[in-house]
């Protein structure tokens, strides 16, 4: 647990670093490093940290080697020196792991430990191990990753770390902030250039201006910042909503002879270009004589309905009988015929199945350009491709819009059905014509974050209790899973069910290890919100605790399961963006063989909370002699909480950790 | 607490299938053991069927002490055989829980439900890493079988630390070579190698035969030579590393303040860090190396402590050791049954165990994870087993006093906690790891977990290796309070969350391990708003040996009443043979635990 956590952290302090080839971690050579200085004074105010950085400084730097040949170098070089104040601090900021990904190598990389007298011991590049990592899905890449201990190091001391990565494959375009996940004295940016690339700079959220110490022949910009707080511990925050950092974008190259557009610089571009991919340039698999015969036999059994609506038809035929899955080379390039034929596709030919679908039938599609939520907003009026990470279709029948998500190899999407990390961004959606990239539409719309009403887990249990001393009871659940739920589990409950598997539905009723009998498929709806209900026999383990003649305790957390959203112990001072909202309720009854008396029924009442983001409630009622109906509902109703707001999200958990330890007390008749 | 994982590659991923993805059965699991020209030839053969419809990886996993050879996979589509050879199988390395093992795999993943036979040679140039026969596999398996073609002047020890079902033996002697087989079928159970969950052990990858293949009758003797003639070559302190220790024992001659002064300096300074590859997953690295970069693994820093030792004078050894959560005692002379090193002196005539990778161990005392087993120390004079006492459970002390009120049916009062000895490694540990300011914000969150009805307060603590005392106050928020009849109800778990701090079954297969003994007192003291008549005094004992439980609750004033309990359990690790004694005195506890007091207003 410790290792898990130590290693996330560690891969956050030092980013990514990208690099290929069958380089030996013998061949980094040592970096010669100025002579060690005295150490920093780190302010009063940060003494309760584990570590601080003293600074952190970042070099960007893209030049061209031939154009001509494409061939560019592309190098970041990162210097960070860190005061390691706690053994927690030196845990985890002297153990290295750096993730190194194709097309680009490690040009130094290098650590030492300064001691208070200004003595040094250096890593050694011996000391750095490699691993390689290689999977089946990406046969031609390797991921490595670099490991190595920090010499030396003491808490009070300090540790310097140097690191370039360099490439061949332009840098196109990046956001850079200064912040990390710890608090940094002084932190700053440079960013180098050849003259003759033509950029874009864009600073948000308060970055500072650049100085510009440029030359005739290259450009150099430097940005800086000092006392820069950490911004580690702060859970669903969106970085980019606040923290200050600069986007750059190269958008062309100048020679002396010619200029080379390098980058796509408007949307209308950016269109162009996905047009084209989903289009294979030789037309060997679009269009058809059998996908217009294909198209044909659905209209003739489905005559009457408009294009949207066949469309509709057979995106639910596809999803419903073709498998997407990794294809071996030489079967990912095939005419569409084929994959239909066979039943299964590759992602990206689902793709170009898509925008035939939508050209045959004349259905006016939009690419939707969208972005994960925690990774910021796409910036309508600063087109930088890097900041793209889906695309999906969107089109309209009539005045409703409706979006069609590929499906990936792991997750089957339905109509109007997008990743849970879509909702609550924005998408820019794109249609024009892909021969002339200034003439397109544009609009831009932000994907609602469904309601708790669409967004549930409602849970139904029955359970029968018959003799109080018992420990085993019988009961029957149902659970239905909409909205986000559906997206999240639908895929991977509707395969354990075909493998007749069981258990992965008990986490969803009871904390405690339980054994389902049966589990099966009651319900499954394919609109939006997609909800499916899992029905369930089991035997129920419950102890009552007799606490005097005919009068028992039963404690509620052995009845419940509530999905609850974390929340940290951290200070805050980014706002927390809720993943999802959502309602987990949870309704319970209890039949009893006897007469009962629920006798706490007023202590009960008593511990709802109902606040800015969210509410907790319990509602517990005797039916009659021999039921008691319990209802829980967890419910998450805040898209954005401030930090002054947090308190809000832990209050909830403390009610809800209060309601599951309260116990019934019921009186039994004989 | 550090994972101690060196060795366990050799006895899980040692030339074998490890997990894979999707779902696999082998019908047969092979493997040939021959020993020529001074290498191990290990040919395995697998028959098996991939029973996924989404297919399945075969993974052949492997150290960098081994290589894998002729690595063949044939596999049946459509009926027709299909042939893979070794260059078609991608090479990957494996994460594993160490820092770096340098633990590697070819993989191959065969599309679908699919029959297959895989093949390869596993060489290893050291008959010792020949270590366990494996009688259980992470697919479920019908039959397995290991072949051992030996020359006679090599000696076969083998033992069964626990029994396997269906096990069949063989031996065949003669004159140049002698040969050995073992096989089992009926191996059905999926089996996980090892499984741990808090305190809780499911040791299922123990259907394991150890073995040892030397040159010597004396089996410890084997082991010892071979483990010595490999930690020669860590050297000695030079003098740079001399010139530390002497300025650290500067003054000091007392043997008692030399071993604990060196052990406090290798559990601050030499940070632990696992570089479990190769030959290093078991012998220890340069000792100079180890103080100048202040870094190194249980061996590394045991080295150091024996060496620094010995430079002064001591009597001291290195031990190679089974911590309580390895799954083989260390009684049987192999690697395999050992999972870590540690420091050995001898003083006052005992063996003491000095284990720097354990923050909170204290001389005298052995660390939490090596008392109540078996060492075995490495000396000139053939090597022996030696048994490491638990630390006494009144050293480990663990103690509650609270003065709570109950007035207008709600529970408030002052809770003081003092904790001696490992009972104190939480708290402790805490402090040591983090600045005073997370301290007091992980402290408090500690005991809001222990007391979630209530608003914990006015935290203070002490807390120093010795011991910690805290006082806090608590608050309840909402009543838990039923009146019936005029009786009140007040369970006795809403008082102390925390009784009894380990899991109260022991699982199919499992053990509990402890890492401590444990004597926990309480004493609550509540008073009541109003005179009242405890209709139900409680008052419960239970001796059974290592397990002792006593609790009482009384009226001691007409508006007071006292509860008092203890808990001895003078146990580290609870085992099968365990069971019974054990469930009754969990039992014992939890019938009290779901109790309520109950009183009557007058």
């Amino acid at each position: 647990m410790k290792k898990s956590k130590l290693t996330r952290n560690l891969l956050l302090l030092f980013s990514i670093l990208i690099v290929g080839g069958p380089l030996s971690a013998q061949n980094y050579k040592d970096h010669n490093w100025f002579k060690a200085v005295n150490h920093t004074e780190i302010p009063d105010s940060l003494k309760g940290e584990d570590a601080v950085m003293i600074y952190n400084n970042q070099y960007l730097y893209n030049d061209v080697v031939d154009l001509n040949n494409g061939n560019f170098l592309s190098k970041r070089t990162v210097m960070r020196k860190i005061k390691i104040l706690t053994q927690k601090g030196l845990e985890e900021y002297s153990k290295v792991f750096v993730n190194i990904y194709p097309n680009e190598r490690i040009k130094v990389i290098d650590a030492r430990t300064i001691k208070a007298d200004t003595k040094t011991i250096d890593l050694k590049s011996k000391d750095i191990k490699k691993l390689n990592f290689k999977s089946r899905f990406s046969e031609d890449s390797r991921a490595q990753q670099l490991r190595f201990s920090i010499p030396g190091v003491e808490v009070g001391d300090e540790v310097e770390i140097i690191y370039t990565v360099a490439s061949n494959v332009l840098k196109r375009g990046d956001d850079i902030s200064m912040h990390s996940y710890l608090p940094c004295l002084n932190a700053s940016i440079t960013y180098g250039s050849s003259k003759a690339f033509v950029h874009e700079f864009k600073m948000y959220n308060g970055m500072p201006s650049f100085e510009d110490q440029s030359s005739q022949n290259a450009t150099t910009l430097v940005w800086r910042m000092s006392n820069l707080k950490s911004i580690g511990d702060q859970y669903r925050a969106v970085l980019t909503r606040e923290i200050p950092f600069v986007r750059y974008v190269i958008r062309s190259f100048n020679s002396h002879t010619n200029s080379v557009d390098l980058s796509l610089n408007s949307w209308g571009a950016i269109y162009k270009k996905y047009a084209d991919h989903f289009n294979d340039p030789v037309d060997i698999m679009s269009s058809s004589k059998y996908m217009k015969k294909f198209v044909a036999n659905f209209r003739h059994q489905n005559l009457g309905l408009s294009n949207e609506q066949l469309f509709i038809k057979i995106q639910q035929y596809v999803n419903d009988s073709i498998e997407v899955k990794h294809l071996e080379n030489g079967f990912d390039k095939r005419r569409l015929k084929y994959y239909l034929q066979n039943k299964r596709i590759n992602p990206y030919n689902l793709y170009v199945l898509y925008d035939d679908l939508f050209r045959l039938l004349k259905i006016k599609r939009y690419i939707c350009f969208g972005k994960n939520k925690y990774n910021g907003f796409l910036d309508r009026n600063f087109v930088a491709p890097h900041s793209i990470q889906y695309e999906f279709f969107s089109f309209y029948e009539g005045t409703r819009i409706h979006f069609v998500y590929p499906s990936k190899t792991y997750q089957k999407y339905l109509l109007d059905e997008l990743p849970v990390s879509i909702g609550g961004s924005n998408v820019i959606m794109v249609d024009g014509d892909p021969k002339h990239q200034n003439d397109f539409e544009m609009k831009e719309i932000k994907i609602p974050m469904d309601a708790p009403e669409k967004n549930y887990l409602f849970k139904k249990l029955n359970l029968t209790i018959e003799n109080p001393a018992d420990t085993i009871f019988k009961s029957v659940s149902t659970t239905t899973f909409s909205g986000v739920f559906s997206t999240m589990y639908r895929e991977d409950h509707f395969k354990a069910l075909k493998k007749k598997e069981t258990e992965f539905y008990a986490p969803f009723i009871c904390e405690k290890e339980l054994t389902i009998d049966t589990v099966k498929l009651i319900d499954k709806k394919l609109n939006r919100p997609f909800a499916y209900t899992l029905g369930s026999e089991q035997n129920f383990p419950i102890q009552m605790a007799k606490i005097d003649d005919g009068l028992y305790h039963l404690k509620l957390a052995q009845l419940l399961s509530v999905y609850s959203v974390y929340s940290s112990e951290a200070d805050r001072f980014l706002n927390y963006y809720t993943r999802y909202l959502y309602n987990d309720i949870t309704r319970i009854n209890l039949q009893f063989k006897n007469n009962i008396k629920l006798e706490n029924i007023e202590n009960l009442r008593k511990l709802n909370i109902d606040n800015q983001f969210g509410s907790v409630m319990l509602n517990i009622v005797q039916k009659d002699e021999k039921n008691i109906l319990i209802n829980v509902s967890y419910r998450v109703k805040q898209e954005l909480v401030k930090p002054n707001e947090y308190e809000n999200l832990k209050e909830l958990n403390v009610g809800l950790a209060e309601i599951l330890l309260q116990n019934l007390t019921i009186t039994f008749s004989d | 607490m550090k994972i101690f994982s060196f060795f366990l590659f050799l006895t899980i991923y040692c030339g074998s299938i490890s997990k894979g993805i999707g779902q696999i059965k082998y019908h047969s699991k092979s493997h040939k053991i021959d020993y020529r020209n001074g290498l191990v030839i290990d040919d395995v053969k697998i028959k098996g069927i991939v029973t996924d419809t989404d297919g399945a990886t075969l993974s052949v996993s492997f150290s960098s002490l081994e290589k894998v050879k002729d690595l063949t996979l044939v596999y049946f589509e459509n009926s027709k055989a299909k042939k893979v050879k070794q260059k078609d199988f991608f090479r990957t390395a494996l994460s594993s829980t160490s820092f770096y093992e340098g633990i590697e795999a070819f993989q191959y993943h065969l599309e679908g439900i699919s029959s297959f036979v895989l093949t390869y040679t596993i060489e290893k140039e050291d008959p010792m890493l020949v270590l366990t026969f494996n009688f259980y596999s992470y697919h479920p398996c019908d039959s397995i079988y290991y072949g051992l073609n030996l020359p006679v002047n090599k000696v076969f020890n083998y033992d069964l630390p626990f029994p396997i079902e269906n096990l069949k033996i063989d031996s065949v002697k003669g004159s140049e070579r002698n040969k050995f087989t073992f096989s089992a079928g009926d191996l059905l159970e999926r089996v996980v190698p090892f499984r741990k969950t808090n305190y809780s052990v499911s040791d299922y990858g123990s259907k394991v035969i150890r073995v040892q293949i030397g040159d010597l009758q004396n089996r410890n003797a084997t082991l010892n030579n071979w483990y010595q003639s490999l930690v020669k070559e860590t050297g000695e302190l030079n003098n740079s590393s001399k010139n530390i220790m002497d300025t650290l024992l500067m003054g000091i001659s007392d043997k008692d303040t030399i071993v604990s002064t060196l052990l406090e300096f290798v559990q601050k300074k030499i940070k632990y860090i696992d570089i479990e590859d190769g030959i290093n997953a078991f012998v220890p690295r340069n000792v100079n190396d180890i103080l100048l970069k202040r870094q190194g693994d249980c061996k590394d820093m045991s080295n150091l402590l024996v060496q620094s030792l010995k430079y002064k004078g001591l009597d001291a050894y290195l031990a190679l050791s089974s911590t309580l959560s390895h799954r083989l005692e260390l009684d049987f002379p192999n690697i395999a049954s050992a999972n870590h090193v540690v420091c050995v002196v001898n003083l006052h005539d005992k063996f003491l165990v000095v284990d720097g990778t354990d923050q909170f161990c204290t001389y005298p005392n052995p660390s939490s994870h090596t008392q109540g087993r078996n060492i075995f120390v490495i000396n000139n004079a053939g090597g022996f087993f030696h048994p490491v006492e638990k630390i006494p459970f009144n050293l480990n002390l663990d103690s509650t006093y609270a003065e709570l009120a109950i007035i207008n049916n709600k529970v408030s009062g002052s809770v003081r906690m003092d904790k001696t000895g490992l009972a104190n490694r939480s708290f402790y540990g805490l402090k040591s790891y983090v600045s005073d300011n997370d301290l007091q914000i992980k402290l408090k969150r500690r005991l809001v977990e222990n007391y979630k009805l209530f608003d914990v307060t006015n935290l203070k603590h002490n807390i120093t290796k010795a011991n910690a005392v805290v006082h806090f106050e608590i608050t309840q928020r909402n009543s838990t309070i039923t009146k019936v009849n005029a009786k009140s109800y007040l369970a006795i778990s809403d008082l102390i969350r925390e009784w009894y701090p380990f899991p109260i079954q022991l699982q199919e297969g499992g053990r509990i391990i402890t890492y401590r003994t444990l004597n926990k007192k309480m004493k609550i003291k509540i008073t009541v708003d109003t005179s009242f008549t405890l209709i139900q005094p409680i008052v419960e004992n239970h001796t059974n040996g290592a397990y002792y439980f006593s609790f009482k609750l009384e009226q001691v004033e007409a508006n007071q009443m006292v509860l008092t309990a203890e808990i001895v359990l003078d146990k580290v690790e609870i085992k099968e043979s365990d069971r019974a004694a054990y469930q009754a005195f969990c039992n014992s506890i939890q019938q009290v635990i779901h109790k309520s007091i109950v009183y009557e207003e007058k």
